[in-house]
């Protein structure tokens, strides 16, 4: 305690922080004050009036949770005066609620039953006919029962502090005070359920879990979220096998109690009816169940045949994003030592690999900061302008630092710079937004590091030697240029380097913008050197964080391919790195790989479909362990059920590198398997079982089997070696028209409620984004005369994939000129889409093109 | 002790047999003390806790909201209630499953205090013998019936209620399409 303060409470003396709120000392004290209003997240409002104590030497009762502590206090919150006040202000709560508890979804964990119980009078006083509202919805999944509602506007405070929506407001006054969002307006929020959880009573309900429990019924299980790279926990309210619905505990975890759309309303797909629960052998098409027996004896015989026949190499693997730690260490050990084969990779394949490996190339390292320092730095340099629908609760911290701790946000993306975007939208809170065209991030990063390497001057840190280098790299790159192919003005660039390199304590968030689209690795590395010139990394509270969508994005790196050689074959000249993803379907293409064994993962929806599919028929044998019939496990000949994250143990590692325990909250649906237990048997029955007897154990020998991490000493060399490497900086590939007209550069991308395939299970979210719809802005869609759910046609300018007809949907977000596609309904614009791999990474760039609409013609 | 031969005497007569049937004809001239169930049977003193069942409002809509206090309050966990929007009432929540294991049931009537709508009662009924064990789980509907059968009396439903379902409905048809709720 750096400045305590003394009071007596209730009797009681109690030390406290300067500054702190009476209704927290309160509980130092032990003393339990009754508040509705009043959450630690949100500023005080001092409007439900229960949380009065008497202070001396104040003539009238005070509210605890406005006022600050002082030295020397008396305060009491048990006499009389107090009790009177508090059964006075209850009664008029309790005037106009239903007492509708049994039927409520919050009874039993409801404030005002809990108070009520405590701090009421036994019989109320109120005659007269309760005011009735009618039930209104909030969308398709938020409920809003008035009558029940308090007014204590903590959602409203939390849609504006926290998310950052303002989608909520409070309408009229006195007794019909209402919570609406304006003018009875459909909300355009984040539909993040923050309003559900923090709602003191049953006001504001989920849909989603209407009806279905009652609080001391479900089991609660922390777990770590599975939909993107954030890491947040959060707990999962099962009954009998059943997840009934998610929730957060206030600051705990990484999230510190904020969830998103997806953790709040997307767990439907674990319970969904087209689970996988019995292992498929398909044959000539058709599918037959069997048993686990049989679909392990028949995957180990087959693996044997193979490598006997054609070798262990003839034999590749994939393994999803969704694996824990532990299943892709045992993954990779399964396919290194036991089937001999190096060709094994993993879904961070798809683009966290660029970030990784050239964070590791520059720093030796890729945990450079954590969520704390976004929140307390005081700039913000984004190059991921989706922040809100790839990382909602990443973009929340954000939101706080900038909202709270007055930090400036640079946004630099292709999306709508104007006002008129929805609020929470990462460019509208910014304060300074480069509208960069689509897919030409690397430019500008080349932009920022000629202005900065110019004006940079030796220090420590940076050697005269790096500086003159990398302004002897940048020399050929002219700012026309960059101008010319961004739409980026030197005097624009100028501006935010000399902000970036300014700033006291400044971070850099890169998204999938960069490590997913052309050029990401090398991107990547100039980011690493913009960083470096602003000497905005290895300083405290500064540093860059790579978004990744993956749960398991820190946990794998470097993907299976570039790790060590088999056990025991490192010395016997045998290939030690393995192929790449691409490299593996161009390998099943030539035919050098006849068996292949897909874990959770879809190439066939990630990669261009036709030729995946082509190369799959290729294939002798194809084994696909997945918890749904996806594209990939219909192309297989075994398909084995697994369990999805809320039916297994292992360790997640979060995009900040941090490493959270998956805890098993239900039994696994059907006979399905966690993927560690599949490939233990198949082990067993190859005759080399691992003999892990749980996941603890796998851990402990994965955790054991890790590098030392390196010491600050040689993090220092590694940067000075990196510094010390010649560079040579190339304009990246100007997305340029091609001199044709109309061209729309799209984009495919998540969206705020989906995140692949997987979420599509989930009715929850589909309900908030119903229909699978191609977004554009609404002036192009004006100026094509099509309107909001017509279908148009998608043509390609280069190739001939021929066309594809989506239906359209209307968003300000986007940038006039720009179309995006959400990952969950591209596979067949992927088709269309340029392809091409990184020459370093391997990464799949097949995200990004440039397309021609026009107008359906409809007979009439 | 009796003698050799007196022992033999009453063995042959069968006198002790003798002295039995004097009992037994004795009692032919006593009044009776037991009833002959199932000819006759006891009234029942009020408060009797026999099977528990469900009641209805006069306008014949089930009590029951589905709240599972029941279920909590229940010491032998016999009761399971599984609610759910009722499909004819949106908005409205009933008991979509409500099973009551009367095998399991120790007749304690803690449920029927538990309920904040008193939709459950102690009816009068105690005989539940059957050939088949299953028929003693029994559904809402078999309670239902048994409540119908003894209590035939059945409150009126608040005004309040009411209000509320029609407010509800109106809602239903007007402005909320599709206010069935959704599958998760």
């Amino acid at each position: 305690m750096n400045h305590p303060v003394r009071l007596t409470f209730n009797g009681k003396e109690i030390e406290v922080e300067k500054g702190t709120l009476l209704i927290e000392a309160a509980k130092v004290a032990g003393a339990e004050l009754p508040h509705f209003c009043y959450h630690p997240k949100l500023k005080y409002d001092a409007n439900c009036r229960m949380c009065i104590v008497e202070i001396e030497k104040m003539p009238k009762l005070q509210t605890s949770c406005s006022t600050v502590v002082a030295e020397g206090m008396v305060v009491r919150s048990n006499t009389d005066r107090v009790k009177e006040a508090q059964n006075g202000v209850m009664a008029f709560l309790l005037g106009n609620h239903p007492l509708d508890c049994p039927e409520c979804d919050q009874g039993g964990e409801c404030q005002l039953q809990d108070f009520a119980h405590r701090y009421s009078p036994t019989v109320g006083s109120f005659g007269e006919t309760k005011r009735v509202f009618e039930k209104e919805y909030f969308g398709p999944l938020i409920e809003k029962e008035m009558n029940r509602c308090v007014s204590c506007l903590r959602c409203v405070r939390y849609c504006d502090e926290v998310i950052g929506a303002n989608a909520l407001g409070s309408m009229d006054r006195g007794s019909v005070t209402e919570i609406g969002g304006f003018a009875h307006h459909p909300l355009d929020c984040e539909f993040c359920g923050g309003c559900i959880q923090i709602c003191p009573v049953g006001a504001l309900t989920s849909r989603a879990s209407m009806y279905d429990y009652r609080p001391w019924q479900v089991k609660k299980t922390d777990t770590i979220c599975t939909y993107c790279g954030d890491g947040c926990l959060m707990t999962m309210e099962t009954i009998d096998d059943k997840v009934i619905r998610t929730s957060s505990k206030l600051g705990v975890g990484r999230n510190e109690g904020d969830l998103c759309a997806k953790g709040f309303f997307g767990y439907g797909f674990i319970n969904h009816q087209e689970r996988l629960t019995r292992p498929i052998i398909i044959q000539n098409g058709k599918m037959q169940q069997v048993t686990w027996e049989w679909a392990i004896k028949k995957a180990a015989s087959d693996f044997m045949a193979i490598k006997e026949k054609y070798g262990p190499e003839a034999i590749g693997g994939i393994i999803g994003a969704h694996s824990t730690n532990e299943e892709t260490y045992l993954f990779y050990k399964l396919m290194r030592d036991i089937i001999g084969t190096p060709h094994v990779d993993s879904a961070a394949r798809y683009g966290d690999v660029n970030a990784h490996q050239a964070l590791n190339a520059a720093f030796s390292t890729t945990c450079l900061m954590r969520y704390e320092d976004i929140v307390g730095a005081d700039l913000i340099l984004s190059f991921a302008g989706d922040m809100t629908e790839t990382n909602p609760i990443c973009a929340i911290k954000v939101k706080e630092a900038v909202r709270k701790n007055k930090a400036k946000l640079i946004a630099i993306d292709a999306f709508n710079t104007q006002r008129d975007t929805y609020k929470s939208h990462l460019p509208h809170i910014a304060s300074l937004h480069l509208q960069i065209k689509m897919g030409t991030e690397g430019v500008v990063i080349l932009g920022l590091i000629k202005i900065l390497a110019s004006q940079a001057t030796p220090s420590p840190v940076l050697s005269a030697d790096y500086i003159q280098r990398m302004k002897q790299a940048t020399e050929s790159i002219s700012f026309e240029m960059i101008e010319a192919i961004s739409g980026i003005s030197k005097a624009t660039l100028g501006e935010v380097a000399k902000r970036y390199a300014g700033a006291s304590k400044a971070v850099l968030i890169v998204g999938s913008a960069i490590t997913r689209n052309s050029n990401g690795y090398q991107n990547m590395l100039n980011i690493a050197d913009l960083a470096l010139l602003a000497g905005q990394v290895a300083k405290e509270g500064a540093g860059i964080l790579a978004l990744t969508d993956c749960p398991n994005g820190g946990g794998d790196p470097s993907g299976g391919s570039e790790r060590p050689a088999p056990v025991g074959r490192e010395n016997a000249g045998v290939v030690t790195r393995g192929k790449t993803l691409v490299e593996i379907i161009d390998a099943v293409e030539r035919g050098e790989i006849k068996a292949l064994y897909i874990v959770g993962d879809n190439p066939v929806r990630s990669l261009p479909q036709k030729r995946v599919e082509a190369a799959f028929k290729k294939l002798d044998l194809l084994i696909c362990q997945e918890l749904f019939m996806t594209e990939t496990a219909a192309a297989a000949d075994i398909v084995l059920p697994a369990a999805s994250f809320a039916e297994k143990e292992g360790h997640y590692t979060s995009q900040e590198g941090e490493a959270q325990k998956v805890r098993k909250a239900i039994d696994p649906i059907g006979t399905s398997k966690p993927d560690w237990a599949v490939f233990s048997l198949i082990a067993e029955k190859m005759n080399a079982p691992f003999g892990f007897k749980s996941v603890n154990d796998i851990w402990k020998e994965r955790v054991l089997s890790l590098p030392p991490a390196p010491t600050l000493e040689e993090m220092v060399s590694h940067i000075d070696a990196f510094c010390a490497a010649p560079r040579q900086f190339i304009l990246p590939f100007a997305a340029s028209s091609n001199g044709i007209k109309d061209l729309f550069h799209l984009q495919v991308g998540k969206t705020l409620s989906h995140a692949g395939k997987m979420s599509t299970y989930a009715d929850g979210l589909n309900l908030i984004t119903p229909n699978q719809s191609i977004l554009i802005h609404p002036d192009d869609a004006e100026r094509l005369g099509i309107v909001a759910g017509e279908t148009i046609e998608i043509s390609f300018p280069n190739g001939d994939t021929g066309s594809i007809q989506m239906p359209i949907a209307l968003s300000n977000r986007l940038a006039l000129g720009t179309l995006f596609v959400p990952e969950h309904c591209s596979m067949e614009i992927k088709r269309g889409l340029p392809f091409e791999t990184d020459p370093v990474t391997h990464v799949p760039y097949g995200n990004y093109g440039q397309v021609r609409l026009s107008k359906v013609a409809v007979a009439v | 002790m009796k003698s050799r031969f007196s022992r033999m005497v009453d063995a042959v007569l069968f006198s002790e047999i003798l002295k039995g049937l004097v009992l037994t004809f004795r009692h032919i001239f006593v009044r009776s003390i037991t009833d002959t169930y199932p000819h006759q049977k006891r009234t029942l003193p009020p408060g009797y806790r026999g099977v528990i069942v469900h009641l209805r409002y006069d306008d014949g809509t089930e009590k029951c909201v589905g709240c599972a206090l029941c279920e909590a309050a229940c010491p032998s966990h016999c009761i399971t209630v599984v609610s759910a929007e009722d499909p004819v009432l949106p908005q409205r929540r009933i008991a979509a499953k409500y099973t009551l294991d009367v095998t399991k049931c120790v007749f304690c009537g803690f449920c029927v205090q538990a309920c904040p709508v008193d939709a459950l009662a102690s009816s009068p009924e105690y005989e539940m013998a059957t050939w088949n064990k299953r028929d003693l789980v029994m559904d809402k509907k078999a309670m239902l019936q048994l409540g119908d059968r003894y209590f035939p009396k059945r409150q009126k439903r608040p005004p309040y209620t009411e209000e509320r379902f029609a407010l509800f409905n109106k809602l239903k048809t007007s402005t909320f399409p599709a206010a069935h709720k959704i599958a998760v």
